[in-house]
C-alpha cells in the first residue's frame, strides 16, 4: 500500500473551516480564530476610542456575540468583516454614551490610549503636537464622522472596508469620510483648539 | 497616504489579549453573554481571583474526561507495567515498561496523548464519543475505535492496526497523511537527516504494507488506491507550488537553490514558505534555518513564538535533542503563542 498524496492537516485552514468547526463547538477552533483577528480588531478599537481596558472588554464582547451566534453568519468567509461590524457598532454606542456623560459633566474614564500617546518614544515634539492636535479635532465630530475618519486615516481602510466594518452603503461611507475630512481640516487649521 | 497607525506602537500587547481569550473562554463555558465592562474592574479582578483559588484547591474531575479504572483518576500520565491499564470507557492501553503517556486533552469529544520512545497497543472502543490522537512526534495516529500498536524508537517508528482505521500523519509521512486499516502497518524512519544528507533526494522514508496472514483491509480510496502525485508544470515556481500545498514539488524545484533561496528570504512570509515546503515535504532539519531566522530577525512579530515551537517540535522528533526541543519550546512561550499553543508548549515541556 501507498500513501496517498493527499494533505489534510497541512495547509492553514480558511476561516470559512474555522468558523464551521467552531459553530460545531470546536474550542481549537476558536481559538485559532481569535488569534488570527483579536489583535487587528483590539487595535482598531482601542485607537478609535482611546480606552485601553474598555476597548479590551468590547473586543471580548465582540467575540463572545460572533461564537454565540456562528450561525447567523450567512456566508462564513466573511468572518472577520462581520467581527469588525459588531466590535464597531459597539465602539459606536460606547462614544455616544460617552459623549452624553461628558456633556453632563460626568465623564467616567480618562482616555489612556490617545493617538498621542501612542506615539513612539522617538516621536518628535513636532509629531506628538500633531498627534494631540488630531486627538482633540476627532472628539469635535459626530460618532459616524469620527469612526469614518479614523477607519479611513488612522488605520489605513480602504472606503469598502468602512463601510463593511460600519454597516454602512459605500456612498454613505464615503459621504461620512468626505465631511469629516472637511471637517478635520478646518478644525486643524485653526489649531485644534477644543471648544 | 500612510496610515497613522503605523506611526504609532500597539495599543494591546499579548499579555492583554491573552487575558481576554481568557475571559472569553470561560464566559463562552458559562453559556452567558458578558457586559463585564459595566463592572469595575476590581469586582472583576477579585472574582477571578477566588475562582482561581477555588480551582486550585477543589479541582473537580472534569465529568466529560476519560478515568483510569484502578483509580478513578482522570487519564493524564500512564507509565508501563506489566498489566493493561483499563479506562471507564471500555479502552485500555498496553505499554511496555520505560514508555510513557501523557495527556495534552481529555475531555468528552477528544483525548490526545504524548507518546513517549517505546510500544503501546491501544484498544480503543469503537463507536466512542471521543477521537482519539496519539502523537509520537514525528507522527501521530487519529484513531477511532480500533486496536492498534505505535511503536517509536530512535530513528524509526512503526504502526499497525489489528481492528478498525486510523490515520497516521505526520511531517515524515509521505504525503503528509495515510490510511491503515485492519493488517496494515506503516514503518517510519526519521531523525537522521543531519547524519545522511543525501536523503533529501532519496526516496520516501516511509512503507506501509499488509501483515502477512491479517484480514482483508476494507476497501477505501484513502487506504487502497494509491494515487499519482501530481506532476509540477515546470514553470510553475517553488513558491507557488508551495502556495497551492505541493510541498513536494515545492521542494524538490527549490532543493538545489535552497541554501541561496534562504539568504535572499527577508520576510516572515517568504521564510515560513521555505520553512514549511521543507518541514512538509518531509525535511524537517532543513526546516531549521528558516524558522531560526525569524525567532532571531523578526523577534516582535507574533508568528515568531510560532517559529519557535515548530523548531521545538522538530528537535523532540530527533533522538538525543531534548535539551534543543527544551529551548525551543521556553522560547516560544517567551516569544508569545495563542493560548491553545501555549498550553499545547508546556505540555510537550511537561513531557521532555
Amino acid at each position: 500500500m501507498h500513501p496517498a498524496p493527499r494533505k489534510l492537516d497541512q495547509e492553514p485552514l480558511s476561516d470559512e473551516d474555522l468558523v464551521g468547526r467552531a459553530a460545531d463547538g470546536d474550542r481549537w477552533a476558536r481559538g485559532v480564530l481569535y488569534d488570527r483577528h483579536a489583535s487587528a480588531l483590539a487595535g482598531t478599537v482601542a485607537r478609535t476610542l482611546g480606552h485601553h481596558d474598555t476597548a479590551l472588554d468590547l473586543v471580548h464582547d465582540a467575540f463572545l456575540y460572533a461564537f454565540e451566534h456562528l450561525g447567523d453568519l450567512r456566508d462564513p468567509s466573511r468572518f472577520r468583516g462581520w467581527l469588525f461590524q459588531i466590535a464597531l457598532s459597539r465602539t459606536r454606542t460606547w462614544l455616544r454614551r460617552q459623549r452624553i456623560r461628558r456633556a453632563i459633566g460626568f465623564v467616567s474614564s480618562i482616555e489612556d490610549s490617545t493617538l498621542e500617546m501612542l506615539s513612539g518614544p522617538d516621536a518628535s515634539p513636532e509629531a506628538r503636537a500633531e498627534l494631540r492636535a488630531i486627538d482633540r479635532a476627532l472628539r469635535r465630530l459626530s460618532v459616524d464622522e469620527r469612526l469614518a475618519w479614523a477607519l479611513r486615516r488612522v488605520e489605513g481602510c480602504s472606503m469598502g472596508e468602512v463601510a463593511s466594518h460600519c454597516g454602512w452603503s459605500l456612498s454613505t461611507a464615503k459621504r461620512r469620510y468626505n465631511s469629516a475630512d472637511r471637517r478635520m481640516t478646518a478644525i486643524l487649521a485653526r489649531g485644534g483648539a477644543e471648544r | 497616504m500612510r496610515p497613522i497607525r503605523e506611526e504609532l506602537r500597539d495599543p494591546v500587547n499579548r499579555a492583554d489579549l491573552d487575558e481576554v481569550y481568557h475571559r472569553l473562554e470561560g464566559s463562552l463555558q458559562a453559556g452567558t453573554s458578558s457586559r463585564s465592562w459595566l463592572l469595575p474592574i476590581t469586582a472583576a479582578t477579585a472574582v477571578a481571583a477566588i475562582a482561581l483559588v477555588v480551582w486550585a484547591v477543589w479541582p473537580a474531575p472534569d465529568p466529560g474526561s476519560v478515568q483510569i479504572v484502578a483509580t478513578g483518576a482522570p487519564l493524564e500520565h500512564v507509565e508501563g507495567a506489566a498489566e493493561p491499564v483499563r479506562l471507564s470507557d471500555g479502552s485500555s492501553l498496553e505499554l511496555e515498561r520505560g514508555t510513557r503517556l501523557s495527556a495534552v486533552e481529555n475531555g468528552e469529544a477528544r483525548v490526545s496523548l504524548l507518546m513517549s520512545p517505546g510500544r503501546s497497543t491501544f484498544d480503543i472502543e469503537p463507536n466512542g464519543p471521543r477521537a482519539w490522537t496519539i502523537d509520537a512526534g514525528p507522527f501521530a495516529v487519529d484513531v477511532l475505535g480500533t486496536r492498534f500498536t505505535v511503536e517509536r524508537a530512535d530513528h524509526r517508528g512503526r504502526v499497525s492496526v489489528d481492528r478498525g482505521r486510523v490515520r497516521v500523519r505526520g511531517e515524515i509521512v509521505p504525503g503528509g497523511f495515510v490510511f491503515l486499516g485492519a493488517g496494515e502497518h506503516i514503518e517510519l524512519t526519521f531523525g537522521d537527516e543531519e547524519r545522511a544528507p543525501d536523503e533529501h533526494t532519496s526516496p520516501a522514508p516511509a512503507t506501509a504494507t499488509e501483515e502477512p496472514g491479517a484480514p482483508e483491509a476494507p476497501s477505501t480510496p484513502e487506504a487502497s488506491e494509491p494515487r499519482p502525485r501530481p506532476a509540477a508544470p515546470e514553470a510553475e515556481s517553488w513558491e507557488a507550488l508551495a502556495a497551492r500545498g505541493a510541498y513536494g514539488p515545492a521542494y524538490s524545484a527549490v532543493e538545489a537553490d535552497f541554501d541561496a533561496e534562504l539568504e535572499r528570504a527577508e520576510s516572515v512570509e517568504q521564510l515560513f514558505a521555505l520553512a514549511d515546503t521543507a518541514r512538509l515535504s518531509g525535511h524537517p532539519a532543513r526546516a531549521r534555518g528558516p524558522l531560526e531566522r525569524i525567532t532571531l530577525e523578526h523577534p516582535n512579530d507574533r508568528r515568531a513564538g510560532v517559529a519557535a515551537f515548530t523548531l521545538g517540535k522538530i528537535e523532540m522528533a530527533i533522538p538525543g535533542r531534548a535539551a534543543e526541543a527544551e529551548r525551543w519550546l521556553s522560547r516560544s512561550l517567551e516569544l508569545g503563542l495563542s493560548p491553545s499553543l501555549a498550553d499545547a508548549a508546556r505540555r510537550r515541556l511537561t513531557a521532555l
